[in-house]
């Protein structure tokens, strides 16, 4: 193994190793453990022996390994993209409605014109 | 139908200095006037409550959009027939508001659309002419809606065609939002020559011409969250 090898997997199993720590005090729930523990152990595996993704690019018709990563990254970054922008598109939207919402109930007329009603041109 | 069923809905952020100017002679004129202060950080507030004037006020600022939308229901709710938006700043003729609101009274059309490029547009720059008209062309693919002045702020909706749109555009794009759904619901429309008048105190606290780019990038990632 080389230096970036050694590197990346120690980071990935201390990450690893904090992962399960927070499902043990309650701030990671489990399902969400398996999910990222898969995705840390498909990542430390790929680093350790690169073969295995080129061999896995050639099995699905793909030239080389580094385009796998490169398309899966790819097709990741779009999709979680689209989530964040309509997740931020939602929260926004609940915003300007509570801010409506307040403006609204705190409507108040100005000076020159009797309250309540739609008002009479003098 | 009657004057009084045409209420006005101005939206209102830093507007200080030039609200008594702007409004006054509206509400000489016209009896329902709603002010949008759309958290203004100055005395945008202060000057409409100094106005005979229903003042709203939005806690945190979130766009001309949301503010307009939020005069709408305001109006909405207190009957109105006829809704007209009306700019803050000084930039619209308080006298072509009788002109959008006469169609839309007589029941010709949903909606009555300003353009300045029908009537007239006083002191506007020649880089703006440029981009509202590159706008246009960019409405008539992405809207499918053929009018000359895309980015006009006063305009006239019926009740019914009032609570069929729903802005969804919180800022600048608001516009074109608003004319993608007249599109959307087949609302009739019209567009009304009207005045806009271009000051160097407009112009400085107006959106600049390089928004339009960003209100295009809104428009259309609006389209891949809807």
């Amino acid at each position: 193994m080389n230096a970036f090898q050694i590197l990346s997997i120690s980071v990935l199993a201390v990450v690893f190793l904090w992962e399960l720590y927070a499902v043990k005090r309650g701030a990671l729930t489990r399902r969400a453990w398996v999910l990222r523990s898969t995705i840390l152990l498909a990542a430390a595996i790929a680093i350790a022996d690169p073969d295995i993704v080129q061999r896995f690019a050639q099995l699905i018709g793909i030239g080389r390994g580094a385009d796998v990563v490169l398309y899966l990254f790819v097709l990741f970054f779009i999709g979680t993209s689209f989530y964040f922008y309509s997740r931020c598109a939602q929260l926004q939207r609940q915003i300007t409605a509570l801010v409506r919402h307040v403006a609204l109930e705190g409507a108040r007329r100005g000076e020159g014109r009797p309250a309540g009603g739609s008002g009479e041109v003098d | 139908m009657h004057p009084q069923d045409v209420w006005i809905v101005v939206a209102a952020y830093g507007e200080g200095p030039r609200l008594r100017r702007a409004l006054e002679p509206l509400c000489a004129r016209w009896s329902n006037v709603v002010v949008v202060d759309d958290g203004s950080l100055d005395d945008t507030f202060e000057e409409a409550m100094g106005l005979p004037v229903w003042v709203l006020r939005h806690p945190v600022n979130c766009g001309q959009g949301a503010a307009l939308q939020t005069g709408i229901d305001f109006a909405l709710a207190r009957g109105a027939q006829v809704i007209v938006t009306f700019d803050a700043d000084g930039q619209h003729d308080p006298a072509d508001v009788e002109k959008l609101v006469a169609p839309v009274l007589a029941g010709e059309v949903q909606v009555a659309l300003g353009s300045r490029f029908l009537g007239e547009a006083v002191d506007m720059p020649a880089s703006r002419r440029l981009v509202l008209k590159l706008g246009v062309l960019f409405t008539r693919v992405f809207s499918r809606i053929a009018v000359t002045d895309t980015h006009n702020g006063l305009r006239a909706l019926s009740r019914d065609a009032a609570r069929k749109i729903r802005i969804q555009q919180d800022r600048m794009a608001h516009a074109s939002d608003l004319l993608d759904q007249v599109h959307v619901h087949r609302l009739s429309y019209r567009e009304v020559p009207v005045t806009i008048r271009y000051t160097s105190d407009s112009l400085e606290k107006g959106q600049g011409n390089w928004n339009a780019f960003r209100i295009v990038g809104q428009l259309i990632l609006g389209r891949f969250v809807r």
